[in-house]
């Protein structure tokens, strides 16, 4: 087991052939409509031809336990891709800087703070671009370079920029990547550095998705959230698998995690329960709460009215990487968290900013918006006994504070000013040394 | 051009009755592929077909009837 991470082999390596060139049979058996049910052949492709529904990659999951084991996987890469079985990605994966296999924190401190006895954070902000989108990137990409793509593309507000223009550039692929341009700086410039084409697109929200929608479908690129998002949201599922690994082989009780899109939730629930399914992980109910911010929570407030579908809004929070007005994913992250018995909750910016400062200085660990909102709405349902103090509950922190400073600039104080002497030092200490 | 198309109603909107109205005010043709109306709101996605600037003033006369109109699949823009 080594963290190392070697290059890509030069001559593409489809996988699809083993011991004297015999097919193996495919773990993959297609994609399915999560609507109407009706299968395809696997392609690069995203919605249903009928009736516009998502579709997602179908496992035969029969071949896949006849190889899989918790050994095989513990001898694995250091990396999302020890549990490749469970992957989209058929051959070596192609396109990969190392993510996953991320600390699994147990916190004591903020635990005793919110009342509650068990508590961890996944810390997913020590990916290579500080972000789990490198998770769900490096298996898109791997998938896309699969399917024969060489150009790579994304519309984002920052965390997905970063990882597929970082992915791209060690993948050798060109790569376009648009952003709204009113991005904080730490985000601009975490893409500017791989030397993307990167598109600062002068418009609100609705147009900016209006513009990515366009050119998504007349360009065969590879664009990572939409024509291959099917394989680019199961890499998701590896936030499941390491927690549950990392547990000791079982899963928590409960799961907090933040909203955009509701992929990463629908697919850890997912990841859980294809544990379970194949025997890696003993039969259990957990429950999956999910986490938004005011200023867009449509998911959330779907959930407080008893809603079974989301209705879009205008986002408008400091919470940018989870400003996502028209969640694609937003009714099965809304069907999962009622299904298992979680909750939604939200919190507004203030609370955003506390939360991101309540997890550095309990725990040392600094998030950005959209951490601060899963620890606003971690401390929320711990107030209100949502989560029941002897639950072992795993809060999911996702992105590095480091991208958005000025979310929080105003609200940390300043360093104490000093001469270069002694007495100065003293002075502010406030005693003689 | 072809849109695919997610309506969102209040409960004070009808559905069916305002897509109709579009269609014969504006040279597009429409089918529905998916909605759900229940007794306080709805929606409903369909695909919309005709040449981009007629697709855009039928859009703008739907926002103008109090339907919220937004690409089918979710937002492209992801965080
Ligand atoms: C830091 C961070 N956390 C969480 C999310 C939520 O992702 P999803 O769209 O899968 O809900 C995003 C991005 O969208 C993000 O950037
Ligand atoms: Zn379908």
């Amino acid at each position: 087991m080594s963290a190392l991470i070697s290059a890509p082999p030069t001559a593409q390596n489809g996988g699809h052939t083993l011991n004297g060139g015999a097919k193996r049979p495919s773990r993959l058996k297609g994609l399915q409509c999560r609507e109407c049910g009706q299968t395809s052949e696997i392609a690069p492709k995203h919605v249903c031809e009928m009736c516009f529904g998502p579709l997602e990659v179908q496992y035969d999951y029969d071949v896949i336990a006849q190889t899989i084991s918790r050994e095989k996987i513990e001898r694995g890469p250091r990396s999302i891709w020890r549990y490749q079985d469970l992957l989209p990605v058929e051959g070596t994966p192609q396109v990969d800087l190392g993510a996953g296999f991320t600390p699994l924190i147990k916190c004591n401190n903020l635990a005793k703070k919110l009342g509650i006895k068990s508590l961890y954070i996944k810390n997913d902000t020590a990916n290579p671009t500080w972000s789990f989108k490198d998770r769900v990137v490096s298996t898109a990409l791997s998938r896309a370079v699969e399917f024969g793509f060489d150009t790579a593309a994304c519309a984002s507000t920052g965390n997905l920029a970063n990882s597929v223009s970082a992915h791209a550039a060690r993948a050798g692929m060109k790569c376009y990547v648009f952003i709204p341009s009113d991005l904080e700086i730490g985000k601009i410039i975490g893409s500017l550095i791989y030397k993307p084409n990167l598109m600062a697109v002068k418009g609100n929200y609705d147009e900016v998705n209006r513009l990515c929608a366009e050119v998504a479908d007349r360009t065969d690129w590879a664009f990572v959230n939409v024509n291959v998002r099917p394989f680019y949201s199961e890499g998701s599922k590896t936030l499941a698998y390491e927690v549950a690994e990392q547990l000791g082989w079982q899963a928590p009780d409960h799961v907090v995690i933040p909203i955009a899109s509701g992929s990463m939730l629908t697919k850890i629930h997912k990841g859980f329960n294809e544990l379970m399914k194949l025997g890696l992980i003993e039969q259990r109910d957990f429950r999956v709460s999910g986490a938004q911010a005011q200023g867009c929570s449509p998911v959330a407030q779907a959930f407080e009215d008893g809603h079974d579908f989301v209705k879009p809004v205008k986002p408008s929070t400091i919470a940018k990487s989870l400003a996502i007005g028209n969640p694609a994913d937003g009714i099965y992250a809304l069907d999962t968290m009622r299904s298992t018995g979680g909750n939604a909750a939200m919190v507004s910016d203030e609370e955003v900013v506390e939360g991101i400062k309540l997890l550095a200085e309990t725990e040392g660990i600094f998030t950005e918006t959209a951490g601060g909102v899963t620890i606003g709405v971690l401390k929320k349902l711990a107030e209100s006994g949502k989560i029941k103090p002897d639950e072992t509950t795993v809060a999911y922190i996702t992105g590095i504070g480091l991208k958005t400073p000025e979310a929080i600039a105003d609200h940390v104080g300043a360093p104490l000013q000093i001469a270069p002497n002694l007495a100065s030092f003293e002075a502010a200490l406030g005693r003689k040394l | 051009m072809k849109d695919r198309l997610r309506l969102t109603f209040e409960k004070d909107k009808v559905a069916d009755p305002v897509v109709c109205q579009m269609a014969k005010q504006f040279d597009v043709t429409f089918s529905i592929r998916r909605a759900n109306v229940e007794t306080d709101a709805g929606w409903m996605d369909l695909e919309l077909q005709g040449d981009d600037a007629e697709i855009e003033r039928a859009i703008e006369w739907l926002e103008n009837a109090g339907v919220q109109v937004s690409p089918a699949g979710g937002d492209v823009l992801a965080g």
